[in-house]
C-alpha cells in the first residue's frame, strides 16, 4: 500500500505493508472523518507514526509507553475490547500520542489517550481513560534516558 | 437538537436502553445519574474536548523539518542508535 505523507514537511510517498494499516471505526478526536491510517515504523527510532491513509498532513507520533513509564496500565473497557475483536493482549499494541517541540526537552505524551491497535483484526481506536491521575501532557525525554540506563 | 425539561428524578430513557435521571440539583450544579449498557461510552464533554485539542497539538506539531532533529534526540535518549546520515 502507498500513502503520502508530509510528517517532516516534504511530502513523501512511503510503501507500507498492508499488515500495518488499520481501520480506525470511530475517529480519533478532533479527527473524526479519518478512519483508516497506517503505522509507520522509523527505521533506528523509537517513533512511529500513526498516519492518515487519507490525508498526508494528517499524523500523529507515537512511542511505546513502556519505554518512558514502565508501570504504565490500564483496565481496557469490554466494549472497546469487542470494538477492536481483541481477544488476546498479545494481539494489542498500545502507543502514547507525542506532542514534539523543537527543543526534544520539551515532548510530551498523551498517557491518558492512549492508542490501542489490534495487530490481528487491524482495527484501532483511541480509548479515553476516565477518573485516572495519568497526564495528558507527560514529558517524556528525561524519563526515556532513564527507563533505558535502568 | 431535542431540549426536554426536567425536576429532581425525572428521567429521560434513550434508545430504550439508557437512562439520564435528575439526581439533584443546587445552584447551579446538577447531578445526573446514569445507567446504560456497558457498550454505551459516557465521557464527560471537556475531557472529550481536551484530548481532540491534544491530538489536534500533536498532529499540527508534526510536519517541520526542525523536528527530525528533536526526534533523533529522542531516539539517542531511549538509547538507540540513528543511522548516521
Amino acid at each position: 500500500m502507498r500513502i503520502r505523507t508530509t510528517r517532516y514537511g516534504e511530502e513523501e510517498l512511503l510503501e507500507i505493508p498492508d499488515l500495518q494499516s488499520f481501520e480506525f471505526s470511530i475517529g480519533i478526536g478532533g479527527f473524526e472523518d479519518e478512519h483508516h491510517y497506517a503505522l509507520v515504523i522509523e527505521a533506528d527510532s523509537p517513533i512511529e507514526w500513526l498516519q492518515s491513509v487519507n490525508t498526508p498532513s494528517v499524523g500523529f507520533p507515537l512511542l511505546e509507553p513502556f519505554l518512558f513509564y514502565p508501570e504504565y496500565g490500564f483496565e481496557l473497557r469490554d466494549a472497546d475490547a469487542d470494538a477492536l475483536g481483541l481477544r488476546a493482549p498479545e494481539d494489542a499494541l498500545i502507543r502514547c500520542v507525542l506532542t514534539l517541540h523543537d527543543d526534544p526537552e520539551a515532548t510530551t505524551a498523551n498517557l491518558v489517550a492512549p492508542i490501542v491497535l489490534n495487530r490481528r483484526t487491524r482495527k484501532g481506536r483511541q480509548v479515553i481513560l476516565q477518573g485516572t491521575s495519568l497526564s495528558m501532557r507527560y514529558p517524556v525525554f528525561e524519563s526515556l534516558r532513564l527507563t533505558a540506563e535502568a | 437538537m431535542l431540549i426536554l425539561t426536567r425536576k429532581a428524578n425525572q428521567a429521560v430513557v434513550i434508545d430504550g436502553t439508557t437512562t439520564v435521571r435528575v439526581l439533584s440539583i443546587d445552584g447551579d450544579r446538577v447531578k445526573l445519574g446514569i445507567e446504560a449498557p456497558v457498550e454505551i461510552s459516557v465521557v464527560r464533554d471537556e475531557l472529550l474536548r481536551e484530548v481532540a485539542d491534544e491530538n489536534q497539538q500533536a498532529a499540527r506539531t508534526a510536519g517541520r523539518p526542525a523536528l527530525q532533529d528533536s526526534l533523533r534526540s529522542l531516539g539517542r535518549a531511549a538509547g538507540r542508535s540513528e543511522r548516521t546520515p
